[in-house]
């Protein structure tokens, strides 16, 4: 039955554009919802991996003092520690050690400047879950400990990133909104004017005894057939283009170090959610193809006398 | 079966077609409509496929006002009449068999039993060497066949043949008559209409007969039967 068609709907002009244009949106849907994925995915990937852990900052001595900071440095460091281990809801406090922090700067400064450079010392926190810290009455403590000392919970470069994923990942909902809704439109016009073009053998079958639904089936067949051709043939070529770009992301990300936009990008790994929508947004594009074909010719024969 | 009560019609703004035409048809009865061309046998055949409504009058289908019956429950009741439209009104750009395969397909008829009872019905009517043919590529008797063939393949209660042998020559008129008559004998109600004088002679059925935008009822030899005086039917 899937290939009985008795208004011959198939040499219809009016329909022959569906699928290059189903293929255009199902193209940029999966892009959209691809890239919108990707979006959640840092932020989740940042929520995890910083919400529950503070940095504290614990600035070089210099000037007048430099002779004698190594050791202020170290006498500094412990008694930070020190207050850090005895604080309620403070897990842990590691600090980083000199080639950690200089690992971390060496992109951004370059390894003569950090090889010469005071450095700070960073202290890792890890807070226990569950239970209160107050931010506030330990900032003004570990002033005391070691003067300049600062405390980052992360919190707003976290809420910040977090908000630009979010928008990213919002206009990719929005560019698949739009998207289907211009599938929505080019299948009502193509079904209307498929209805005009067979009125006549669509009056013969009405006066035989044919169902609206028994026409309404002749289209959304149709319909559904040439939109799933073509959303296939756009989620085939979206799968290709992020491909190749993540190739060439992989290509660059090779030359550089680590902290690359490059390696950013060729580090993205394709999910199951990123499967799941380059499988579900080709179906459902023809799905919505079909319905929306039934349900407009289901409609414009209700209106008939 | 069909009932026809005070029946007026006319097209929008045109002269009026149907007046005051009462009768009924009885539940397997097989009548000839006749009528010159124009006198309305089209028009009241309309009428009973739920092709037109009546201007006053009621129009009663099996047992049902046809002025009373929904949208939705059309398609049900067009599937129990059979109809042979004056122009066909075949689908162009499908085969014979596929055009006369239709009513089954609408109805859910397994395909099997589609290849099986299609080619049956168009070898009856002459056509088996066309199964795959398309309707303008054969003669307009050939076409009125299919019509007919489309038209009866369902076992219809009720067969409407508007006339279903104006192109074909006598001797297959004939084999058509039979065919319909055989439909009859299966319990199927018939109605020709026809200008064929000679077949409604040759078949003892009676006639109804549209003269003056009037119906009379009469019996094949001319004999008036329930019209008003001198009203008697005379062939159109
Ligand atoms: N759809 C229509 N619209 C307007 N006038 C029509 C229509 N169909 C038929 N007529 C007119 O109604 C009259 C009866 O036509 P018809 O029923 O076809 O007669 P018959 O079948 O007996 O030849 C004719 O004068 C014809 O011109
Ligand atoms: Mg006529």
């Amino acid at each position: 039955m899937w290939g009985r068609n008795d208004l011959a709907l198939g040499r219809d002009p009016s329909t022959r554009f569906l699928p290059g244009l189903l293929a255009v949106l199902v193209y940029l849907a999966v892009l959209a919802a691809i890239g919108g994925l990707t979006a959640l995915g840092f932020v989740e990937d940042w929520d995890r991996r910083l919400s529950g852990t503070m940095t504290v900052q614990i600035p070089p001595v210099v000037g007048a003092q430099a002779e004698a900071s190594r050791e202020t440095a170290g006498e500094r460091r412990d008694a930070v520690l020190r207050l850090l281990r005895v604080t309620p809801g403070i897990a842990d406090a590691r600090p980083l050690s000199g080639a950690d922090a200089a690992a971390l700067l060496e992109p951004w400064l370059g390894p003569e400047l950090v090889g010469t450079l005071p450095m700070p010392i960073l202290v890792d926190v890890r807070l226990s879950p569950g239970q209160p810290l107050d931010r506030d009455a330990l900032a003004e403590r570990l002033e005391n400990a070691a003067p300049g000392t600062t405390l980052d919970d992360h919190a707003r470069w976290l809420a910040e990133a977090q908000a630009i994923g979010r928008s990213i990942a919002a206009t990719g909902l929005v560019v698949i909104v739009l998207v289907s809704l211009a599938a929505v439109l080019a299948v009502v016009f193509a079904v209307r004017t498929g209805l005009g073009v067979h009125r006549d053998e669509i009056e013969i079958l009405h006066l035989i005894g044919a169902p609206d639904r028994f026409i309404a089936a002749q289209f959304q067949r149709h319909t559904g057939r040439l939109a799933l051709v073509g959303a296939v043939i756009g989620a085939v070529l979206a799968a290709a283009t992020l491909a190749a770009l993540q190739w060439t992301a992989a290509r660059a990300a090779s030359g550089t170090g680590p902290a690359g936009l490059a390696s950013l990008l060729s580090s993205i790994e394709f999910g199951l959610r990123d499967w799941i929508a380059l499988v579900a947004l080709p179906v459902g594009a023809a799905l919505i193809a079909t319905v929306t074909a039934r349900a407009s010719v289901l409609v414009a024969l209700a209106r008939l006398p | 079966m069909v009932r026809f009560e005070n029946v007026f019609m006319r097209y929008d703004g045109g002269p009026v077609i149907l007046r005051d035409v009462s009768f009924e048809l009885e539940p397997g009865s097989f009548h000839f409509l006749t009528g010159g061309s124009g006198a309305g046998k089209s028009t009241l055949l309309r009428l009973m496929y739920l092709g037109a409504r009546p201007v006053s009058g009621r129009v009663h289908l099996f047992d049902r006002d046809i002025s009373k019956i929904r949208r939705s429950e059309r398609p049900a009741m067009r599937r129990r009449v059979g109809v042979v439209f004056q122009d066909f009104r075949l689908i162009p750009h499908l085969s014979a068999l596929d055009n006369v395969a239709l009513p089954l397909r609408i109805a859910g008829t397994r395909e099997a039993l589609i290849r099986e009872h299609v080619p049956e019905l168009l070898a009856w009517v002459g056509l088996s060497g066309h199964l795959d043919a398309l309707p303008a590529t054969l003669s307009g008797g050939q076409q009125q066949r299919i019509a007919i063939a489309r038209a009866v393949i369902g076992r219809p209660s009720l067969l409407l043949a508007d006339e279903p042998t104006g192109n074909v020559d006598d001797r297959i008129a004939i084999r058509l008559l039979y065919l319909f008559e055989e439909l009859n004998k299966m319990g199927t109600t018939v109605l020709i209409a026809t200008h064929n004088e000679s077949l409604v002679r040759r078949f003892d059925h009676p006639r109804l007969h549209l003269e003056g935008a009037r119906l009379t009822r009469a019996t094949v030899r001319g004999a008036t039967v329930s019209a008003p005086a001198g009203a008697a039917a005379r062939p159109g």
